[in-house]
């Protein structure tokens, strides 16, 4: 036996206990692995499915490349050829670039942390495949002529009733609408995960640069989708409710939907940049065996640009009319964004300087990325300058630009992950002579297609036409841009092939073929590490030589599963020390469900088939409903032995705990939601000359006290529920549920009282759309104080089961908070603006 | 979160967020002043938005001082090495944003 005191276990370890690790974690055989929720299984069909994607919306690239290879050409009509750039953008952006992050995060961030798995399983299964279901079926509307064709940002009024009555514009508001929760309940899954799931030891200064990256990309998520989620949601109802948001007859300003669409556009090419930032960051020091240069300077800039990105959102609107201080704010935060992006590259030239380069498949793609991507920032900080922005808008100057910072900055970072990070798979590489082919295809063929553009685009040839005189001088030009693309998609075919091959071949031992320093290339299997290791390093595998052997040896922290079910360490947020033992979701088909039905719900609802709609809507509660009950369960003990005499409690409660912080999180993406429902309200009243408009008015004040009381007594009431005996506990929340739900009536009341009609005018609308936000969270209330009441009856919930009791009652007071929000803003801006 | 987490992202990232209020405040401030709800002849307050640049680039710099203070300790080092770079980055990005706020008149 091998005992070492500074480690906390001893080896061997009983053979009983690695069966015991393997029959808890095992992946279902066959196709028992579409119920998998191991975060690592569900990573890889994550990024398959984004893979095809990537490819689908290529070879619609590819038909528009032919199309205007040549002039007055007929291939495709104008008006497939709309939907197919529509279709190509909003695949590209919204089914390929945010899924391929989130996947490859969901992938390798549970050993590259250390952990067994993330804290919340079961929603990345959930959220994988809502977007697999969705992503499909809204694909596949293109093959019926109903995709939608109004340009992957869906401007208004072009996309409103009046010019397109079709369904087409409706599969992309509620397709792309809730594919966004999917990349929410991801973000959700990854700053939980980051925060909590650390190896002890790895503090937040010792933590990888690629988990800072994906804990501000998570953040950044969390607070910029709820806006387009918001704004996907006013732009249905008005087509659907007659809501009229956009209308300008009926005080409503399509600038509303611009505003909200680049708030989450605009930080959405950093929540696409940064992971691949924090990719590179990764790669750079292995393959210049040397560690990161200014690795302190570039987590700051990775939280610098994050937050700077929130400025930059109107710079896609300085031809909308904006006023001139409001355009120079946004060009000033936009050139500011260049400071921290700089650091970073900086970082990595320096790192590159002062190693010893091997030169191989990532290296390449790397090179590559920086070489493209500075040219797209170049660009970048062109069209940040006003002047130059009101000459090239909505040219291919801008198709180029786009194209530079994304492919630049992000697929060839991705592809250079997908070189390195591939042998984790089945332990071998792939070719180094193919990539050579591969990468110069790819890098040639990128700038051979989209060089020229920016050529194209000065010379006036604006985007998305379908077809060009020859006339404009523009042939030769759109010629070479089509063949460079067809170079270009030749390099993605032969990666794909060197893919595949390597792939196919058997499975060997992973090692660490690049000598990288981060934690993701310890020996792993399906439990994640044998063992959960002490960090005491920034680069632990170069500073902890034996720390594989050590892992794998079972000598390191919680080397068995204590309670027999999967488990791992939850460790403190700054400082990662031991906390307490994390109970996780075993593999159920329940996720899978459910995300069928959610899917369901919302595309049989686009094509007005309401009762299926409503079926698939009950199947998705229903198995909502079914996976939670089965969490928060009773656990045979209360304190787990981890090793070392390190004795952990089994769950935490209240704000320790990880499930109040992914209740907190979601809740925080609704009130964002409310917020830019409240900004709709506020820009409309801002932009009339007499408020409320003539035939409205605001209720009685009596109405709005008795129901923000009745609000506060609910929320009282359930704050005393907690401090009565269990058997009391179901009777309290009844009577709580009783203010709450009279308080939303009375408030409605109030409001019909006063003739309240949201088809009217523009300020109305934005009443009844916060008034009815507030009637969903009361519904999501109806569903859940009785299933708190039917916990407490049938005594699942205890002073260690409290989990679902914490977070009931985190959402019941947020409900009064939003509500007492409402009433504040609806009154007080009137106050002010009085 | 035992280990004060909250505060500890606060002190880190706090010049940021000054520039974000900052940023903001302008914005909304450039944005209301000329529209009918808060109209104000002559447009924006320079006088206002001026005051706030020089408030908010005054509270980077001390943030920042501070951060700096701490850093030469070496009580919190990597908290308080992120909250000085933090400020370094935001009194240039709220000094550029101050600039057009300062040049530009009227409600064009």
């Amino acid at each position: 036996m091998t005992r070492d005191a500074t480690l906390p276990n001893s080896a061997p370890r009983p053979p009983e206990e690695l069966e015991k690790l393997e029959a808890v974690w095992k992946t279902p055989p066959g196709l028992g692995i579409f119920k998998s929720v191991n975060n690592t299984n569900i990573g890889l069909l994550y990024i398959g499915t984004a893979i095809l994607f990537f490819i689908l919306a290529g070879i619609l690239a590819l038909i528009m490349r032919v199309q205007l290879s040549v002039p007055d050409n007929d291939l495709v009509s104008a008006s497939t050829y709309n939907q197919i750039f529509t279709m190509h953008g909003t695949v590209m952006m919204f089914l390929f670039a945010i899924p391929i992050v989130e996947a490859i995060a969901v992938y390798l961030l549970p050993n590259m942390l250390g952990a067994r798995d993330l804290p919340f399983p079961r929603l990345s299964a959930y959220a994988f495949w809502c977007y697999a279901f969705g992503g499909l079926a809204f694909f596949c509307t293109l093959f019926w002529g109903l995709a939608p064709d109004g340009g992957w940002f869906m401007y208004p009024p072009l996309t409103g009733m009046k010019y397109s009555p079709g369904l087409n514009a409706d599969f992309w508001l509620l397709g792309i609408g809730f594919i966004e929760i999917s990349a929410i309940a991801g973000a959700i899954e990854l700053i939980v995960g980051i925060l909590f799931t650390r190896a002890p030891g790895m503090t937040l200064r010792r933590m990888p640069i690629y988990a800072w990256a994906m804990l501000v990309v998570g953040v950044m998520i969390v607070i910029a989708f709820p806006a387009v989620i918001a704004g996907t949601a006013l732009l249905e109802l008005e087509r659907a409710l007659n809501l009229p948001i956009f209308d300008p007859e009926r005080g409503g300003d399509p600038i509303i939907w611009q505003h909200l669409f680049w708030f989450f556009g605009h930080p959405e090419v950093y929540i696409i940049f940064l992971p691949a930032a924090g990719m590179i960051s990764t790669m750079i020091p292995t393959i210049a065996g040397n560690r990161l240069v200014g690795r302190r300077a570039i987590v700051v800039a990775l939280v610098g640009v994050g937050i700077f990105s929130f400025g930059l959102w109107a710079h896609h609107m300085f031809t909308a009319g904006l006023g001139v201080i409001e355009m120079s704010l946004i060009s000033a935060a936009s050139m500011a964004v260049a400071i921290p992006t700089g650091i970073q590259v900086f970082g990595w030239i320096a790192t590159l300087w002062s190693g010893r380069i091997r030169m191989n498949a990532p290296t390449l793609f790397m090179l590559g990325f920086m070489f493209i991507f500075v040219l797209g920032g170049l660009t970048g900080v062109m069209v940040a300058v006003i002047p130059f922005d009101w000459q090239v808008h909505d040219t291919y100057f801008i198709v180029a630009h786009l194209h530079y910072v994304l492919i630049g900055g992000m697929v060839f970072p991705v592809f250079a992950a997908i070189y390195y990070w591939i042998p984790l798979i089945n332990g071998n590489t792939m070719s180094e002579r193919l990539s050579k082919w591969t990468f110069w295809l790819l890098f040639g063929g990128f700038n051979i297609s989209f060089f020229p553009m920016h050529i194209t685009g000065l010379f006036g040839m604006p985007r998305r036409v379908y077809t060009y005189s020859s006339e404009m001088g523009w042939d030769a030009l759109n010629m070479i841009s089509t063949l460079g693309s067809f170079l270009f998609a030749l390099g993605i075919l032969l990666m794909i092939i060197d893919a595949t091959r390597t792939l196919r071949r058997p499975t060997k031992d992973v090692g660490n073929p690049w000598n990288a320093a981060t934690l993701e290339w310890l020996p792993s299997e399906d439990y994640g590490n044998r063992s959960i290791p002490i960090i005491t390093s920034d680069d632990p595998l170069w500073d902890q030589p034996t720390l594989s052997q050590e892992v794998a040896e079972g000598r390191h922290y919680l080397p068995n599963t204590v309670t027999g079910r999967r488990e791992t360490i939850a460790t403190s947020p700054v400082s990662a020390k031991p906390a307490y033992l994390m109970i996780l979701p075993g593999d159920s088909w329940l996720t899978m469900l459910g995300a069928f039905g959610t899917a369901g719900f919302f595309l049989l609802l686009t094509v007005k088939a309401n009762v299926l709609a409503i079926l698939c809507g009950l199947i998705a509660i229903g198995s909502i409903i079914a996976w939670l009950w089965q969490s928060d369960q009773k656990v045979p003990m209360r304190e787990a032995d981890i090793g070392g005499g390190v004795i952990l409690p089994i769950g935490a409660r209240g704000t320790a705990s990880h499930s109040w912080w992914g209740t907190f999180i979601m809740l925080i993406v609704l009130f964002l939601i409310y917020c830019s429902f409240a900004y709709v309200y506020i820009h409309t009243s801002m932009r009339l000359q007499i408020c409320p408009p003539p035939g409205a008015s605001l209720p009685a004040w009596s109405w709005t006290l008795l129901s923000g009381g009745l609000l506060l007594g609910g929320s009282a009431l359930v704050w005393l529920s907690d401090r009565v005996s269990n058997k009391l506990t179901p009777w309290v929340l009844i009577v709580a549920l009783a203010c709450t739900a009279t308080a939303f009536g009375i408030d409605v009341h109030s409001w019909r009282l006063v003739n309240l009609d949201g088809t009217r005018d523009t300020w109305s609308a934005s009443i009844s759309i916060l008034l009815g936000f507030q009637g969903i969270m009361l519904f999501v209330l109806l569903l859940a104080a009785p299933y708190l009441c039917v916990r407490a009856w049938r005594g699942m919930i205890s002073a260690q089961n409290r989990a679902t009791r914490d977070n009931i009652a985190l959402i019941w007071h947020y409900v009064t908070l939003q509500g007492l929000t409402g009433f504040l803003v609806i009154r007080g801006l009137l106050l002010v603006m009085e | 979160m035992s280990d004060h987490f909250f505060s500890r992202a606060t002190r880190a990232s706090l010049p940021l967020l000054i520039w974000g209020v900052h940023f903001a405040f302008a914005y909304i401030v450039a944005a209301s002043q000329c529209t009918p709800g808060a109209l104000r002849v002559g447009g924006p307050n320079p006088w206002l938005l001026g005051g706030a640049t020089l408030l908010s680039m005054a509270a980077c710099v001390w943030v920042g001082a501070l951060a700096g203070k701490r850093l030469r300790q070496g009580s919190d080092e990597f908290v308080d090495y992120v909250g000085a770079a933090s400020a370094v980055l935001a009194v240039v990005a709220v000094a550029w944003t101050g600039i057009p706020v300062l040049l530009v008149t009227g409600c064009a």
